[in-house]
């Protein structure tokens, strides 16, 4: 586990803390540890939590993204009357949105914050540092494994450090087959493994057979520095092996998904780049939100995350109406001034781009995650659930890291945050329906972009001590 | 190395304050190792900074290199461990286990690619959580394929389904897969593992397939040991690890049972031993690697997943055109041991008919004939229709694009992060008034643009002729009223990123792509910088002055990227290493 991570589940602190009160009461140990586990039984709600990632690369014009707040009023708000109104789509869904703005990434002052955006954690362009981002610490404190998908994630030949968002210790490459990742997640469901024990037992035989190898190769190689690092980082891989298990599915039927059904027939003979390729970009997206929202319903695994694209991404988004490259046409168009404001028309194309996405997260998985929660009968699956929305960059043009006032004339003409937005009731832990800005008018200090990650680990159960340099949980959006 | 480009292309990317001092001018002007074009320079060279002690599981960063920089004699690296690539690792397991079949591919996710944009990088290829875990699915996926076809991989799978069997598999398959024979107490542990398969399963063949993953998932396979013994202040490298650098470094996969042979009987000793095999290697089996390589460095294998939604035509010839550029390579590289000259200035392409219509020229003898292209309309491998598309937008081409490859990979410039404040850039491609040039030289003359924008833009201007599918035109615009300018300059090096190059201390000027690609290929340090690409992707790592022995002759271009490539094998680093000093 990366070092500035320092991980309890909340559920194990809370023990232990009842248990240590048993024991200052002069209740014997095990009985105090008893009564603290029911305790905490007793306390804890019974509700899942779900939490999904969702990327949208190239920052926002602020004069498109930027709900309306009436009245001073921070829970009353508009996200449909901002330009082209890129949030628009969440309009309906509002009471379950928090816009999150004053908040700041580290080390970065361009698309390179990819690299260090989700952990709060590393300086510029630092491909070499451990680290671990939220999602990861997450699903590591839940001992789940997160289902990591990507559409477009990473260059044809390999992964550089404009597809590096996810870490787990080292870069996570995302899954660009939503194919495989279907297959991966429920392809056992009709069909049970009679010989799953026996599995088990040769599975874990076969790690300790790989650790000793690595042991011994340490010992042999111990002078060699890089060399030692290598082998304590595949120790330690080889070591993960044993948990992290996908969680107790509670669907029964291999599920039907439309768009996935369809880009399992259109890429049938296909060459091996299909799915790396731009001209299939929109169907694998949307294959990939539909399988992400279908494991969240059926508790396959808590922790899901979707990557369209990976930054300085050119991919041609005239299929959506807005010809031209998303990155260096579309999201690098600047601001323009109208009076005191910001003209809308000039990034109409780069704000129905960012939209588009909106749209695809709404339909493909927040409508399809309002219904019945089956781990939670009575509430639906998006008041269990977070959806995290995000960019790397605020202002797209400006490749701003905090929050800035865009000025062009003698006055700010808007302010550009960073991109951060929850959807969902988050399992009764999230307090929803508020813009929530600690920075406004970006005249004073950011928040680091971490506390709104200790909240979140808290929400989902996970208590988390520091991502980087944050250490005070947005305590605004919890209940 | 001289201040041009010494200092500023450390590592490609290194801080604005890194890169001082200048030197520009024509070819007369001293450029980098005190070289002038047409001479191979001198001088010395050598930023590579060690590895610093490692805590747990933290990787050192790895060391920095030049790929331009010169030495006088080469030196060798240190030892260590090197993990499989994706691709070595599948066409491992294709040639050991050929029941896989040649479509057979892994789970395994993309490797991280290196600065210099390579995917062998040694410092990048670790066994993260997500990579042990997929070469566990990828070893049961591989088990269950074999078990399948037990009688052909394990004939006595059939007369004698017992441990002997097994063992059996150990002195065939495991001695390819671990590219030596197994030591007695491996033999015993592994055997071992079979027999608690056994006892679990009670069925041998599924044993074979505990078996089979736990040859694929032991380390011993995965990472290529270039270890040696310490003797006298080096290291020397042992007769299987010598053979196992031959075979991926010519081959892309494991050293077939000839060449362990060849190692069993300590053949593998004399350098010109070493480089016959390398070469003898990369004729037979290594236009794999070779069109790595060249993927890798330009990045046009791209073109095959990049959309022009403007050209109606270009969808359908993506493929073809991909396999245009590799067939030219061949042909230069293989057919008629070019080298960097030959590369980027041959006068020919090798299109199929309906290419050789889409760009207008000749049509071929037959797809993919060599055909001569006419003069002035473009040379060499940057002319090539797969290049020019990828180095493009979607809708327009991209001297910036273009340009910036130049700056980069052939002038082994550094290039900084893109600054915050981008002020706004109109490149609409929709623009009836002005040309694309037009356009460009407007924004990015502006402001803050300026001081990195004016470093290879001019460059790219070059390029103008050719549309964003790499078709050649002469104007642009709906009625075609806009004339192309492809005359322009290559600026003045060595600049530091507080100031743009001055325009009146050109490099040299061009007119078009054929002129400036030929002028260019006069300068040692386009040579320099292109043999310092192959040299850290030959060798899998950022490793500086590791083949210099003739490196002066490809530099002069006495002799070819073949022979160039197979001489890596008769470098110190190939035999042995530097002993690690103490932390």
């Amino acid at each position: 586990m990366a070092e500035h991570t320092r991980i309890a589940r909340a559920r194990l602190g809370i023990e232990r803390r009842i248990f240590l009160k048993a024991m200052a009461l002069g209740v014997s140990a095990p009985i105090a540890w008893q009564l603290s586990r029911a305790a905490v039984a007793e306390a804890q709600p019974a509700r899942p939590k779900r939490l999904m990632l969702f990327f949208m690369p190239h920052g926002m014009p602020p004069e498109h993204f930027n709900p309306v707040i009436n009245g001073g009023d921070p829970t009353n708000f508009s996200l449909n009357q901002s330009g082209v109104s890129i949030l628009g789509p969440l309009e309906p869904w509002k009471s379950y949105v928090n816009v999150l703005q004053g908040f700041e990434y580290p080390g970065a002052s361009t698309h390179e914050g990819i690299l260090t955006v989700l952990s709060n954690f590393g300086t510029a362009n630092d491909e070499s540092t451990a680290r671990t981002s939220f999602e990861h610490v997450i699903a590591n404190g839940l001992g789940a494994r997160p289902l990591i998908l990507g559409a477009i994630p990473h260059r044809q030949w390999g992964i550089d450090k404009d597809g590096k968002l996810m870490w787990d210790g080292q870069p996570v490459v995302p899954q660009n087959n939503p194919l495989v990742a279907f297959d991966a997640t429920f392809g056992n469901l009709n069909n049970p493994d009679p010989q799953l024990a026996i599995k088990t037992q040769l599975r874990e035989a076969l790690t300790t057979l790989n650790e000793g190898q690595l042991n011994s190769m340490s010992t042999e190689l111990q002078s060699l520095t890089r060399t030692r690092a290598k082998l304590q980082i595949h120790l330690e891989s080889v070591q993960a092996l044993r948990g992290g298990l996908s969680g107790q599915q509670s669907c029964d039927m291999v599920p039907s998904l439309p768009a996935l059904d369809a880009l399992r027939v259109a890429s049938q003979g296909q060459p091996a780049d299909f799915f790396l390729s731009e001209d299939n970009f929109a169907a694998i997206l949307a294959a990939q939100l539909q399988l992400a929202a279908q494991a969240l319903i059926c508790n396959s695994t808590p922790v899901v995350a979707v990557q369209p694209m990976y930054t300085n991404s050119d991919i041609n988004f005239a299929f959506m109406g807005s010809p031209g490259s998303h990155h260096s046409a579309l999201s690098h168009t600047g601001p323009q001034a109208q009076g005191t404001g910001l003209a809308l028309e000039p990034r109409v194309p780069f704000a129905n781009a960012q939209r588009w996405f909106v749209e695809r997260l709404v339909e493909h998985v927040v409508e399809r995650l309002a219904v019945p929660d089956p781990a939670d009968p009575g509430r639906q699956v998006i008041d269990n659930t977070i959806i995290y929305m995000f960019s790397e960059i605020g202002e797209g043009a400006w490749h701003t890291s905090k929050s800035s006032a865009i000025q062009l004339g003698a006055t700010p003409n808007a302010f550009a945050y960073m991109p951060m937005v929850t959807i969902g009731g988050g399992g009764g832990a999230l307090r929803t329906g508020q813009v929530i800005n600690v920075n406004p008018n970006a005249a004073g200090d950011d928040r680091p972009a971490g506390d709104v990650y200790l909240a979140l680990a808290r929400a989902m159960g996970v208590e988390v001590a520091s991502f980087g340099n944050a250490t005070n949980p947005l305590t605004e959006i919890l209940t | 190395m001289g201040r041009w480009l010494g200092l500023c292309s450390g590592s490609l990317v290194l801080l604005v304050a890194a890169c001082s001092a200048g030197g520009s001018g024509g070819p007369d002007t001293v450029l980098a190792n005190g070289g002038t074009p047409n001479s191979s320079g001198g001088g010395s060279s050598g930023n590579n900074t060690g590895g610093s002690s490692a805590g747990e599981g933290v990787l050192p960063p790895p060391p920095e290199t030049d790929p331009t920089a010169l030495c006088g004699e080469s030196s060798a690296g240190l030892p260590g461990l090197r993990r499989l690539s994706r691709r070595e690792l599948e066409n491992t397991l294709r040639d050991v286990f050929p029941n896989l079949g040649a479509t057979w591919a892994s789970t395994l996710s993309a490797d991280s690619i290196s600065e210099l944009g390579f995917d062998n990088d040694e410092g990048m290829l670790l066994v993260s959580k997500q990579t042990a875990r997929e070469v566990a699915e990828t070893a049961e996926g591989v088990a269950g394929i074999l078990v399948g076809a037990l009688p052909q991989v394990l004939p006595c799978a059939q007369t004698t389904p017992e441990a002997s069997c097994a063992a059996q598999l150990l002195n065939a398959q495991g001695r390819r897969l671990f590219r030596r024979p197994l030591s007695q107490a491996e033999r015993d542990t592994f055997l071992g593992f079979f027999n608690t398969a056994f006892s679990a399963t009670a069925d041998f063949n599924q044993s074979i397939g505990w078996l089979i993953r736990a040859l694929i998932e032991s380390p011993e396979f995965l990472y290529r040991r270039e270890i040696g013994t310490a003797a006298g202040g080096v290291v020397q490298l042992n007769q299987y690890e010598i053979a196992a650098e031959l075979a991926y470094t010519f081959s892309g996969s494991a050293p077939s049972e000839e060449l362990l042979g060849r190692a069993e009987q300590n053949e593998l000793t004399s350098k010109e031993t070493l480089v016959g095999i390398a070469r003898e290697l990369l004729v037979t089996s290594g236009r794999a690697v070779v069109r790595n390589f060249f993927d890798s460095y330009v990045g046009h294998s791209r073109v095959t997943t990049i959309a022009k939604a403007e050209v109606a035509e270009f969808a359908a010839l993506r493929p073809d055109m991909l396999e245009e550029t590799r067939r030219f390579i061949d042909e230069v590289i293989f057919e008629r041991n070019g080298g960097v000259r030959e590369l980027f200035t041959a006068n020919f392409t090798t299109p199929t008919g309906d290419l050789a219509t889409f760009y207008g020229l000749t049509t071929p003898a037959s797809d993919y004939a060599v055909t001569e292209r006419p003069a002035g309309k473009g040379v060499g491998l940057l002319a090539q229709g797969a290049v020019l598309a990828t180095l493009s937008q979607p809708n327009g081409s991209s001297p910036t694009k273009r340009g910036l490859w130049i700056h980069k990979h052939l002038l082994c410039n550094p290039v900084p992060m893109v600054p915050p404040n981008i002020p706004e850039l109109d490149l609409a491609i929709s623009d009836e008034q002005r040309t694309t040039r037009q356009r460009y030289s407007e924004v990015h003359a502006k402001g803050g643009c300026q001081l990195c924008h004016s470093r290879w833009d001019p460059i790219g201007f070059a390029f103008e002729h050719f549309d964003e599918a790499g078709r050649w035109r002469d104007a642009e615009g709906t009625d075609l009223q806009l004339p192309v300018d492809s005359a322009s300059y290559v600026p003045e090096q060595g600049v530091p990123f507080d100031r743009p190059p001055n325009p009146d201390a050109k490099l040299f000027e061009f007119t078009g792509q054929e002129d400036m690609i030929t002028q260019l290929v006069e300068y040692p340090v386009v040579h320099q910088c292109f043999s310092g690409y192959l040299s850290s992707y030959a060798f899998g790592g950022p490793l500086t002055c590791a083949a210099e022995t003739r490196r002066a002759e490809f530099i002069a271009g006495t002799i070819g990227f073949i022979d160039y490539l197979a001489s890596h094998a008769g470098e110190p680093h190939f035999t042995e290493r530097r002993v690690e000093a103490a932390p």
